[in-house]
């Protein structure tokens, strides 16, 4: 049936059998998105296997050690409010990732196993709000004031309604992507929650939270830091792969205008960023500090920007080489002391 | 001598040149020694101080001529580190300081002048106690690490100092700013292992400073360090920490003993370790250094020695401090201060009743206070839908009160020290063991999971039979067949048929018959998904049991490695340390004299924990001093094939695992007889297998026969036993059980070494644990492509692309990558192989890791078949890997490809080309190896 397709009074010729080559991202005329056999995105069911394999809640992780260090003097003011902005961001960044997704991606892909994906990236962005809940919850945070950062601290506001603005666009009640200018925007969009929010909105803020972990403080956030972080990075990986193969599949949305623009995004996501860091770190705290986050965050944004097939802009190193001991290497983890992550859902294993 | 006979020009800061004079060098180091020894200016030096100027003044003469470019000029700046360095280098640490402190103060000047022209941020400043500031010290951080950084090749000590200052902020606290140093060093371990002794170094005199103070720079030497010791053991005892008993030790025979070089040996992760958690401390001030420590570890399991206390304690510094042989964790906390509770393990039964269930419970959070890890068997205690004879309702069955032994592990947290931690076995005839299989999920009721409880399966012979012959398997509550868990072999095999046929007859109201294959791969999927409940086999820990005739193992422990029996009015305990394989193997072999030693002297310094012990209750005490059993354990494993060049997967790796246990065990036994002919035989000794005659190796044959399956291991022995058997039949044993394989996660960290008998993780990884991630990185591995030429930027970026396996990186010669394949990458087989040929000379068991890289249902049951099948006893955690991974912040990922190493399907971002061309290159690298831009 096609009842839940999105292109408006398309019906279907049921006589015969959905044609693997029919398959598109955008714009599917040929198989309704009910099909997801036979695979023809095998990324993309892929992915959102792995997403399976890697489920977890965050009440798997003890917050103890966190709840006697943030009732405790150990941390200074400045240390907190890096915390707490970063609460802040992420509480409703992960909503309003997952809201973009649902009224706004969702509807025009027109593919079966790339929605797949997204219903299960959905349902993660639900779970990292969970993770932010349930930390509020655990140090006894204010609930109301960390959800409502979102519209009371600048740096926080511009960021989201940077994206929000993308998100309202597609919900225009004339959008459609039936022509390239369409195209356009809904790549605008993705490019603005995959490979800016998610890629990079969110990055300075694992640094942060990632700084304390790395000198044994507040390790329980940063363990529902990492879990998130590898979803994350499934996310994003996934957004790349749906961006290059619009791309490919519709070659000439994808003109110098767009890329210049996406560059202009791009730049200007970088600014916001640079200037959250310096919300975050007015003073600095050990090992952080504004300056710093300059040079990451073109060094991330760089990242991004080649991965959709475009120039680096800055050149930038990353300057965190502690990074790497943290996030980089895998870890072998004393069992009695630290929550193990590397266990897959047995969904995955065959017999 | 003309000392100016060079015709060398000097170009100073603002540009002028001017001819170079080695008189004002001449003149700048005597003025700084003068002002170290206090002479006032004028006046002549000490004969061999003026020698010792003169002979710095040329080297730095002969360096200045090496410095000059071609127009024969150097510039001013490159003269005084020449200076710095060759007063580093010649150990003149304080004139060093003073002349970077003279050099700073003018740098300073110069600095405050261009932050007035330019209105520049001021600078660092550090928060004092008080509460006021005051400017950072530029100079003497550089001292620490330059002072680190000493014979350290492949560290650059002045890109450790710029890092370490861009990570400073205005308002630090000093110990922030020592930490700042630290966390600077430990982050470049991973590009070469010498940062890992510079960090370890820079932490090193920060601990100096806690434990001497202000004093802490005259303390750096070695007479210094041993003077100290008197005040560390009279501060430490006033303070309430230390046990009295210390003082009667001669203290200044000991303090002699002492090695303060040994501080310099220890890894950073060893020494981070030991500060975070071992070290005494008086409200946040270590008082301990790290050879105070050790002695005072040694000290504290001396202190029955009587006359020989003195002699002993240094015998047992002399293991510890060499890493020879490391004491379990409880026992490095606790020897020597007032609550010596040195035992790792405690292992108890939970009766069948609402005041044990409950007791159980309040004796683990007793245990579990002074660190000691806790394995409880829960299968005497009836399943849900049980009958309950007082208030006529029904059992909800074990997995409620599991769920509070979970909660009580949190609560307990061993002062801070570390978790608390229990694991709960339930044999897999009991009914609620559907359940018990789900406790770690994370999904479903929370009600019914147990994030921070440990669960194992104890399984009998007779479930694995039945699964390989595709049979029924039945499901009891306890109370219905109360000796079934207490019966193991045949005897098991046919009251379980009896209750069977009971069951078929009506004559058992609780029971469900299931098809053995089922459950067996529900609990192959749940230790797949969640690493739990481990396989432990019940009949092997029975059959070949040393203690059958005094009672019946129901569990192994925490780490399941210890096998002894438990009852209402016994709680097992051990005591547990391990021998450093590493420290006594070379490339030609093991030092078997030294390795003899060593073992005697460890099983020594085990059965003297047991007398020294403080028991947390009376069952613990009991028991151990009627068994006395000890468990020695093996580390560095790894470290030791790596020593001798065999790969973990080979056979002569298997038959070094067989040789070396067997001298281990030969001495260790013989070891225990000898202190039994010393100090008498166990109390529960006569009717032992000791007292039968029967040795570890002699019981495969039992358990053949009661199994009634051939056990497929090779049982040669290489060694002449007789004179061991005819010790033990003449003076009996010490120790009920002498050996158990623990996974020693810490104190490897401390050793420095592999863990237990593991094959390398990776061999670029970091180690996580209570003290946070440490890098780790395989030195062996660096040092062979050192040699080779080939550690560079490019050879790092690919181990940290590959997550420390060098499979893929065809750089690397075939036979280095066979050397150093890591857990995943070698078949399961060879471990097991390898712990079966070890199993048949410990008369306890081994914590077995398993790893499976790609796993299936099918590898699954095939890996824990064999390990049954091949006499185990038990295995511990599966380990798997995670189905993707974080993204790499520190690698160029996307040279490497935009979509990530594990995707299996190409996209169209496979077919993104990445092209720099256009870049400008930040400096052309013909002459850098690591750019490949022109290549």
């Amino acid at each position: 049936m096609s009842c839940c397709n999105s292109t408006p009074g398309k019906s279907f010729d049921l006589s015969r059998r959905p044609d693997v080559a029919d398959k598109r991202l955008l714009n599917c005329a040929a198989v309704d998105v009910n099909q997801v056999w036979p695979l023809k995105y095998e990324w993309a069911w892929e992915h959102y296997l792995n997403g399976c394999a890697n489920n977890w809640m965050p009440t798997e992780v003890g917050m103890q050690a966190d709840i006697d260090l943030w009732k405790s003097d150990r941390l200074t003011e400045p240390e907190r409010r890096v915390i707490l902005r970063n609460l802040g961001f992420f509480s409703t960044g992960e909503s309003l990732v997952g809201n973009n997704i649902v009224l706004a991606i969702f509807r025009h892909i027109t593919n079966a196993e790339a929605r797949q994906y997204l219903l299960r990236q959905a349902f993660e962005e639900a779970v990292h709000t969970h993770t932010f809940h349930y930390i509020c919850e655990s140090l006894g945070l204010d609930g109301r004031a960390v959800f409502n950062m979102y519209h009371e601290v600048a740096s926080i506001a511009g960021k989201d309604e940077f994206v929000m603005s993308l998100t309202r666009d597609i919900l225009q009640p004339d959008f459609s992507t039936a022509d390239n200018a369409g195209i356009r925007r809904f790549i605008r969009n993705l490019v603005g929650f995959y490979i800016i929010m998610e890629g990079i909105f969110f990055y300075s803020g694992f640094v942060m939270i990632l700084s304390f972990h790395r000198q044994n403080r507040m390790t329980g956030v940063g363990q529902q830091f990492q879990y998130i972080l590898r979803d994350e990075t499934i996310h994003l990986n996934f957004g790349i792969d749906l961006i290059n193969t619009i791309r490919q599949e519709n070659p000439t949305a994808w003109d110098t205008d767009l890329q210049e623009e996406i560059g202009r995004m791009v730049a200007q996501a970088v600014e916001y960023e640079i200037r959250y860091a310096q919300d975050c770190l007015p003073g600095g705290v050990l090992g952080l500090n504004a300056g710093l986050f300059k040079e990451y965050v073109q060094f991330v944004a760089d990242r991004r920007l080649e991965r959709i097939g475009l120039a680096r802009r800055y050149g930038s190193h990353n300057p965190f080489t502690w990074m790497s001991e943290t996030m980089d290497l895998a870890k072998e983890k004393n069992f009695f002391e630290t929550r193990v992550t590397e266990y897959q859902n047995a969904g995955s294993l065959s017999w | 001598m003309n000392l100016n006979s060079c015709m060398l020009t000097v170009r100073k800061r603002d540009g002028r040149e001017v001819d170079f004079e080695i008189g004002r060098i001449a003149n700048a180091i005597t003025a700084a020694f003068c002002a170290q020894l206090e002479i006032p200016a004028g006046r002549p030096l000490p004969e061999p101080t003026a020698a010792e100027i003169q002979a710095l003044v040329l080297r730095v003469r002969e360096q200045v001529l090496h410095a000059a470019d071609e127009n024969q000029t150097v510039d001013v700046e490159s003269i005084q580190d020449i200076v710095e360095n060759q007063l580093m280098h010649a150990a003149h640490f304080n004139i060093a300081r003073r002349y970077i402190l003279y050099r700073h103060q003018r740098a300073r000047m110069r600095a405050l002048r261009l932050e007035a022209e330019q209105g520049k941020q001021p600078p660092i400043r550090i928060r004092q106690a008080d509460g006021s500031l005051v400017p950072l010290e530029v100079s003497s951080l550089k001292m620490d690490i330059f002072s680190a950084c000493r014979g350290c090749a492949g560290c650059d000590p002045a890109l450790l100092l710029r890092e370490t200052l861009i990570s400073l902020y205005d308002g630090m606290t000093a110990a922030e700013l020592a930490a700042a140093a630290v966390l600077v060093a430990r982050s470049r371990i991973e590009r070469h292992p010498a940062h890992d002794q510079v960090a370890a170094r820079l932490l090193l005199a920060g601990i100096y400073d806690q434990a001497f103070g202000d004093a802490a720079e005259r303390h750096r030497t070695v007479e210094a360090i041993r003077t100290g010791f008197h005040a560390y053991v009279r501060i430490g005892q006033t303070a309430g920490l230390l046990d009295p008993a210390l003082l009667t030790f001669d203290l200044n025979a000991l303090a002699t003993a002492l090695m303060p070089d040994r501080d310099d040996t220890l890894t950073y992760p060893g020494l981070q370790t030991l500060y975070d958690r071992y070290l005494l401390k008086i409200s946040g001030r270590r008082i301990e250094t790290p050879q105070y420590f050790w002695m005072r570890v040694a000290m504290g399991l001396a202190i029955g020695e009587g006359a020989e206390r003195n002699s002993r304690a240094i015998e047992f510094y002399e293991a510890l401090s060499t890493f020879r042989f490391i004491s379990a964790t409880p026992t490095l906390f606790n020897s020597g201060t007032r609550h010596p509770q040195l035992s790792s393990c405690y292992l108890t039964t939970v009766a069948d009743d609402l005041a044990g269930i409950f007791k159980a419970i309040g004796d683990n959070a007793m245990l579990s206070k002074w660190a000691g890890g806790l394995g409880n068997d829960w299968t005497r205690v009836r399943a849900t839908g049980a009958a309950i004879r007082g208030t006529n309702g029904e059992s909800q069955g074990v997995v409620p009160f599991l769920k509070i032994v979970s909660d009580t592990a949190v609560a307990v947290n061993q002062g801070g020290k570390r978790k608390g931690a229990a694991c709960a076995y339930l044999e897999t005839w009991h009914l609620d063991v559907e359940d018990f299989l789900d406790l770690r999920k994370n999904t479903g009721d929370e009600r019914r999971r147990t994030h921070d409880l440990h669960t194992a399966n104890w399984i009998p012979d007779l479930f694995m039979q039945r699964v390989a012959a595709n049979g029924k398997w039945t499901l009891f509550s306890p109370h219905e067949v109360p000796d079934l868990h207490d019966l193991y072999g045949k005897a098991f095999a046919d009251r379980y048929a009896e209750y069977e046929q009971m069951a078929r007859d009506g004559a058992i109201r609780q029971f469900r018959t299931i098809e053995a294959r089922d459950l067996w791969r529900k609990m192959l999927s749940m230790v797949f998904e969640t690493g739990h409940p481990w396989m432990t086999f019940k009949d092997p820990s029975n059959i070949r049991s040393a203690q059958d005739h005094a009672g019946v193992v129901h569990s192994s422990n925490l780490c399941t490695e210890i096998l002894l029996n438990t009852s209402e009015t016994e709680t097992a305990v051990c005591n547990l340390g391990s021998l450093n394989l590493a420290a006594h193997v070379t490339e030609s072999g093991v030092d078997e004299p030294a390795l003899a030693r060593t073992i005697a002297t460890a099983v020594r310094m085990l059965d003297n924990v047991i007398d020294i012990n403080f028991y947390p209750t009376p069952e613990a005490r009991d028991a151990n001093l009627r068994h006395r059993p000890v468990g020695l354990g093996i580390m560095g494993f790894q470290d030791a094939l790596f020593a001798r060049r065999i790969a973990y997967d080979s056979n002569e790796a298997v038959d070094f695992a067989d040789k070396n246990m067997e001298f281990i065990s030969y001495h260790a036994i013989l070891a225990s007889s000898r202190l039994a002919q010393e100090r008498g035989a166990y109390a529960s000794y006569r009717g032992s297998k000791w007292d039968r005659g029967l040795l570890p190796l002699d019981t495969l044959e039992l358990l053949e026969s009661q199994r009634a399956e051939s056990i497929d291991v090779d049982r040669t022995s290489t060694m002449d036993w007789d004179p061991v058997r005819r010790h033990v039949t003449t003076h009996g044993m010490r120790n009920s059980n002498v050996m158990a394989i623990a996974p020693t996660a810490t104190i490897s960290n401390i050793a420095g070494v592999a863990q237990s008998i593991e094959p390398a993780y990776r061999n670029l990884f970091a180690k996580s644990n209570l003290s946070g991630d440490f890098a780790w990185i395989n030195r062996r591995l660096v040092a062979d492509l050192e040699a080779l030429g080939l550690w560079d930027d490019r050879m790092i970026d690919d181990l940290k692309h590959f997550d420390g396996s060098v499979q893929s990186i065809d750089r690397i010669p075939e036979s280095l990558r066979r050397l150093y394949r890591t857990a995943f990458e070698i078949e399961p087989r060879w471990i097991i192989e390898a712990a079966a040929r070890r199993q048949k000379w410990i008369d306890m068991g081994q914590s077995l890791n398993l790893y499976l890289d790609k796993p299936s249902g099918r590898r699954l049951e095939e890996m824990y078949f064999l390990a049954w099948r091949k006499g185990l006893k038990t295995t511990y955690y599966l380990r798997s890997q995670a189905a993707t991974q974080v993204e790499k912040s520190s690698v160029d990922i996307n040279a490497h490809g935009i979509q990530p190493r594990w995707m299996k399907h190409a996209s169209a971002s496979a077919e993104v080309v990445i092209d720099r061309s256009a870049e400008a290159p930040a400096s052309c690298g013909l002459n850098n190896p690591s750019c490949e831009a022109c290549q």
